[in-house]
């Protein structure tokens, strides 16, 4: 301390005492004291007031103050200011308490001299000072602790808290003054958790500062502690030693954590949350910094970089992956270069997302991915998300429909069907090759976007229009529908057309799927078909016609009419022959449209062989048809022509005339293989009638020439009759003079009766006449010889005719028709005849009526019209069978071609490879190339040997040629041989019941009945299964049996099995041809035998054979009786 | 040195075939049926195949569509092997991308000049 001068006020009454320190102080050195003398109490006060000195003396015993007080009121003026108190030797006890009240000292005046005086006043100025730095120190701590947020906790060496301030009241909720002064542990105790406030905790809370106390050992920690209010804090203790002569006190510095460790226990949740959903996400992530380096990835990302051997530990956290895109090399590394120029541009805040698709393949797998980029900003600082997605499954899969796609569009491209979609509005989407070039388009793809209003007519394509809407609009499919279309040449051609609607996901029709197919063929074919049909009801009807009539005019204009509706004609003649006088007269004639007088036309003499058309006719009896008429003219000996307007001419002048006949068509008129007449049709045109037209006029024929003889008859009958009547009214002129003449004109009279009654019953129609009330009248021969009945039987009787209860409804449905208005009606049914035999009768009924109309009698005419019906369904039946057998040869041919050719091909190459390489193949390889060679020639040899057996079959040929055999040890050797030859894995089991050893059969036919039927059990069954064969030899016959566990036969084609060709339709890709089962049934059949199977479709087959047969013993025993 | 890819069903045919074109100085690689030789032209890369036409299951005119119909085998030249005779089958096989037929039975040096035609030789 730098003490030069000190300034000191002396409160004094005595001015003897005032001089006396006066004189004192300023003898001392080498402080000089500046001295300021008062001598009451409120003098010091008020020079304390306005000045600042650095000690006081101070007189306890003024006039207006004593004692203490006086002490008191100069340490309110100065509080900080040194005071040394001034005493009489007798007030010393009072000095000594003024010391105790904070004086710095306590001098007696009278006992001290100046050197004294100075060393009390100096020393007394520092100690003041020194308590005025400690106070000042002392309230800027206390200031500090108390200001500060953290709880300050002072104890002393014996564990007594001796400081406590407000942030620690605030942080343990217990008050400054209800700590102070108390143990540690017994506050730490009052505030540890409920629960946990037992004696043992108490024990170790003291224990636990108790050693801190003697061994001074710093330490932090964490607890958690229940406020008196019972609210539970985690707080953060640190507590440090202070060290005193006694051992250490502490300091406990208290901060209250709750908060922080709940924003922690937040924050560590954030972060696990995030990582856990990044790992749990498909997708590669990785998080990089503002330098473009990963500071994060997930766990996808790091189970790539392992399944791709990166091997890695840091899984590229910390690389830049900038770096690792530009540094990309390779085939695919045009997508690493994009995705840093996006990283680039996300991290400069120009394009904050990219995203991307792009190709990485590796060597054994093709991938790719998608990359997208998001950035943002934490506290400034830019983050940038790399997520890239695997997403070769998705390309894959797009590949996948796209080839898909690719194939089905070369499908459809290549089917013969025309198949097209449109959309509602009927604009084409789709159309496959077929189609478009039908319609007229270069290409499919042209005809997208159009309609059918730019490839067809108008009203074509709104047709096709108004069908599309009706799909669309009802969701109904048009199925199969026949219907002419135009191709784009304008030819026309029928199609199938199917239109279906074509409906989205949500099951809404947007549009339809058309497919189209040419049947054209077929429909010339079904017309063709119905064109044979519709002749045949025309002949059919023309028959009924012609039946129906007696009268020769209405004949020929029957005939006419038919001709002339059937087909072309310019010209029809009909003339009759009679072989008594040898000459044809034409009786009809008709031309360019009109009647001609037949009358006019000489008759022609027969001429000879060779010469003359309808001689040739007449004299062969077939007809003959001309398609070059004026050629035949040069070379036959025709006698004239008939010109268009019916004149005759010779055949030199005819030559030059435009209308000739062209084509002239000759059918003879033949009943009971004598010709009647002829038939004669021309034309104008060249070969102007077909297969079909002559067919047409064959079938007439028969039918005219049977009306024409009936009506010749029947001319006859009615010349006979008016004969007759002429006669009886010539009788009654010459009664009276001619009587002597009537036994012999009666006589006459019954002879003609006679023969008329011959007529009617040389009839080979059936007549029966019968009363309106149902009583017959009338029956002729041949209705009582078909019936095998007596006229007796029948007339007299009801009218009871017998029809089949099948025809029964038709029958009386149609004779109900008849009735005066409706006279005549033809019925046709089945009867049963005498001969035991089913006919097909033709009945015409007719009602004879008197004058006023009223019925007299039924009549019927039946004719037997089964020959007729039966040709009709043989006609029928052939067809169908015809076209059935030529589509089986053509599948016949088409086999074998194939399994001729894939034999004959083995062979070629084995020749081949033998004669070009055979040096260099090795003898192991020529001994197995010879047995390929040779199995080729056994399948071919056996390919051959049935072709050749079916042929056989066919003619007729195959014969049965038996012998002794040993039944049994031949099916053996046979099934050795073909588990042999058809290296096979089924297990063959022959069973032998009956003495087989010596029977009389044909081994080679029982040889194919063996083979064929065991490899078609084993052909149909698959590998490994058993086929059983069983053999059982009685006396009179062998059955034999074969059962297989395979595909069986399907239920409806059982009946065909046998048949040339037949293959049933479940048998797929299994080689055969169709031959073996038919040479089977033929083998069998010439045993005398018979065949027959059982057959579950799924579950299998078996054949049973029977065939007669006499042991070889009594066939020799016979022979012997025999000679 | 070209490899062929020959599929046939009949196997020894296929083999006596492979065995010539091997002695020829051809690779062979040889197929029993249409899925099989489907996989083997992806995988191997042949440069021509060989295909008989009746085969069970896959014929060969679909083994030729579906071979081009996809991008990777659609280029290679196809030479069919059949028994059919029908011109009309052969049409069809010519219309849907074969480059060439053969008619069995056939000499072997005919199969060459076309294998030699197909592979521009």
């Amino acid at each position: 301390m730098n003490v030069q001068s000190l300034k000191v006020l002396l409160i004094e009454d005595s001015p003897d005492d005032a001089r006396l320190i006066d004189q004192m102080l300023k003898q001392v050195r080498p402080v000089s004291f500046d001295l300021v003398t008062v001598d009451r109490l409120e003098a010091g006060r008020a020079y304390l007031a306005h000045n600042t000195v650095d000690a006081v003396l101070l007189d306890l015993s003024l006039p207006d103050s004593q004692g203490l007080e006086t002490l008191a009121g100069i340490q309110a003026s100065a509080p900080t200011t040194a005071i040394v108190v001034l005493t009489g030797f007798d007030d010393y006890q009072l000095g000594i308490e003024a010391v105790n009240n904070g004086a710095q000292d306590c001098l007696v005046k009278g006992r001290v001299d100046g050197k004294l005086l100075s060393r009390a006043i100096v020393h007394s100025v520092e100690r003041a000072r020194s308590a005025q730095a400690l106070r000042e120190s002392e309230s800027k701590f206390r200031s500090v602790i108390e200001q500060s947020v953290d709880g300050i906790v002072l104890i002393d060496e014996d564990g007594i808290i001796v400081e406590w301030n407000q942030a620690q009241e605030r942080i343990v909720g217990i008050a400054r003054a209800d700590a102070v002064g108390r143990l540690i542990w017994d506050i730490q105790f009052q505030v540890t958790l409920e629960e946990q406030r037992t004696p043992a905790q108490y024990q170790a809370l003291k224990q636990h500062y108790t050693a801190f106390l003697e061994n001074g050992q710093p330490h932090l920690h964490d607890r958690e502690i229940q406020r008196p209010t019972h609210e539970i804090r985690t707080i953060q203790t640190s507590v440090s030693p202070i060290r005193t002569n006694k051992g250490f006190m502490a300091s406990i510095v208290t901060r209250d954590v709750t908060e922080q460790q709940q924003v922690q226990l937040a924050l560590e949740e954030a972060y696990m949350f995030s990582q856990y959903t990044l790992d749990a996400l498909s997708a590669h992530i990785a998080i990089l910094d503002e330098t473009g380096t990963i500071i994060a990835v997930n766990e996808a990302w790091r189970q790539f970089a392992d399944a791709n051997g990166l091997n890695d530990p840091t899984y590229g956290v910390g690389t830049n992956y900038l770096a690792v895109c530009d540094n990309a090399a390779g085939p695919w590394s045009e997508g690493a270069h994009e995705v840093a120029d996006g990283i680039r541009k996300a991290l400069a805040d120009q394009d904050n997302e990219l995203y991307l698709e792009y190709a990485c393949h590796s060597p054994d797998e093709q991938r790719w991915f998608t990359v997208r980029l998001n950035s943002f900003d934490v506290n400034g600082v830019r983050r940038t998300v790399v997520v890239h997605y695997d997403i070769a499954e998705r390309k894959l899969a797009e590949e996948t429909l796209a080839s898909e796609r690719n194939l089905l569009r070369t499908l459809i491209d290549h089917m013969p069907d025309r198949i097209y979609a449109k959309d509602r509005e009927g604009r084409f989407l789709i159309k496959n090759r077929s189609d478009a070039i039908k319609m007229g388009a270069a290409t499919p793809e042209e005809t997208v976007g159009k309609t059918d209003f730019d490839y067809y007519p108008p009203d074509l394509a709104a047709r096709y229009q108004a069908d599309d809407q009706m799909v669309i609009q009802s969701g109904q499919a048009l199925v199969n529908r026949e219907e002419p279309a135009l191709a784009a040449g304008g030819s026309g051609y029928w199609i199938l057309t199917t239109k279906v609607p074509l409906r989205n996901s949500q099951n809404e029709i947007i549009g339809l799927v058309g497919v189209g197919r040419d049947i054209t063929e077929r429909k010339h074919a079904q017309e063709r078909i119905d064109k044979l049909h519709a002749e045949i009801d025309t002949l059919y009807a023309i028959s009924k016609q012609l039946g129906q009539t007696l009268n020769l005019e209405t004949i020929y204009n029957t005939v006419h009419a038919a001709v002339t509706g059937h087909m072309s004609c310019d010209g029809l003649y009909i003339s009759s022959y009679t072989p008594e006088d040898r000459l044809i007269r034409c009786v009809w004639a008709w031309g360019d449209g009109r009647h001609l007088d037949a009358s006019q036309f000489p008759p022609i003499p027969l001429a000879d062989d060779g010469q003359g058309n309808q001689s040739q006719v007449i004299r062969t009896g077939e007809a003959l048809y001309l398609p070059d008429y004026q050629a035949r003219l040069d070379a036959a000996q025709t006698l004239y022509v008939v010109r268009s307007d019916g004149s005759v001419t010779g055949r030199d002048t005819a030559s030059q005339e435009e209308n000739l006949p062209r084509t002239v068509l000759f059918v003879p008129l033949k009943l009971e293989n004598r010709v009647l007449g002829v038939i004669q049709v021309f034309s104008y045109q060249l070969d102007a009638y077909s297969e079909g037209d002559r067919h047409f006029l064959r079938g007439l024929a028969p039918q005219v020439a049977a009306a024409v003889a009936n009506a010749l008859l029947f001319e006859q009958t009615q010349h006979e009759v008016a004969e007759r009547e002429r006669a009886e009214k010539a009788l009654r002129e010459l009664n009276d003079i001619l009587e002597q003449r009537i036994a012999a004109r009666t006589a006459e009279f019954q002879e003609s009766e006679a023969r008329y009654r011959a007529i009617v019953e040389d009839q080979t129609e059936l007549i029966c006449r019968s009363t309106a009330d149902g009583i017959v009248t009338f029956v002729n021969d041949a209705y009582c010889r078909f019936y095998g009945m007596s006229r007796e039987d029948c007339i007299g009787h009801g009218f009871d005719p017998y029809i089949f209860e099948e025809d029964l409804t038709r029958w009386t449905k149609e004779y109900n028709v008849l009735t005066p208005v409706n006279p005549v009606v033809t019925i046709e049914h089945r009867a049963l005849g005498a001969d035991g035999k089913v006919h097909w009768m033709q009945w015409t009924n007719r009602l004879i009526m008197d004058g006023t109309g009223k019925i007299i009698e039924v009549q019927g005419v039946g004719r037997d019209i089964t020959r007729q019906k039966k040709s009709e369904e043989v006609l029928r039946q052939a067809l169908a069978r015809e076209m059935e057998v030529n589509e089986m040869r053509s599948r016949f041919i088409s086999m074998a071609s194939h399994d001729l050719r894939t034999p004959l091909a083995i062979i070629q190459a084995s020749m081949d490879l033998f004669s070009q390489y055979g040096d260099r193949l090795s003898e192991e390889r020529k001994r197995s190339g010879y047995k390929e060679v040779d199995k080729a020639i056994q399948q071919m040899v056996a390919l051959l040997d049935n072709i050749l057996t079916i042929g056989r079959v066919e003619a007729g040929k195959l014969e049965m040629e038996p012998e002794p055999i040993n039944l049994k040890a031949f099916c053996q050797s046979l099934i050795t041989e073909l588990k042999t030859s058809l290296g096979t894995s089924h297990h063959l089991n022959l069973g032998v019941a009956g003495e087989c050893d010596r029977l009389w059969l044909d081994p080679k036919l029982l040889r194919h009945i063996i083979t064929n039927l065991v490899s078609n059990a084993i052909k149909y069954s698959p590998p490994g299964c058993a086929v059983e064969i069983h053999i059982n030899c009685t006396p009179d016959q062998v059955l034999l049996s074969v059962e297989d566990f395979g595909i069986g036969i399907p239920t409806d084609e059982q009946e065909h099995l046998f048949e040339t060709f037949f293959r049933a339709s479940n048998t797929g890709d299994t080689p055969g041809n169709g031959l073996g089962l038919a040479i089977v049934r033929q083998s069998v059949e010439l045993h005398g035998g018979s065949i027959t199977f059982e057959s579950r479709p799924g579950e299998g087959t078996t054949f049973f054979v029977v065939l007669p047969c006499i042991p070889l013993e009594e066939r020799f025993d016979e022979d012997d009786s025999g000679r | 040195m070209k490899t062929i890819l020959v599929v046939d069903d009949e196997r020894t045919l296929r083999v006596n075939l492979c065995e010539m074109l091997t002695f020829e100085g051809f690779k062979v690689i040889e197929a029993e049926n249409g899925a099989v030789a489907i996989r083997a032209a992806r995988l191997n890369s042949p440069d021509m195949v060989i295909c008989d036409v009746a085969m069970p299951e896959m014929d060969g005119f679909e083994v030729l569509m579906r071979l081009k119909a996809d991008a990777t085998t659609a280029a290679l030249p196809v030479l069919l092997l059949t028994a059919q005779a029908e011109k009309a089958s052969m049409q069809h096989g010519l219309e849907i991308g074969a480059a060439d037929y053969i008619l069995k039975p056939f000499i072997f040096s005919d199969v060459l000049a076309k294998v030699r035609a197909c592979l521009g030789q």
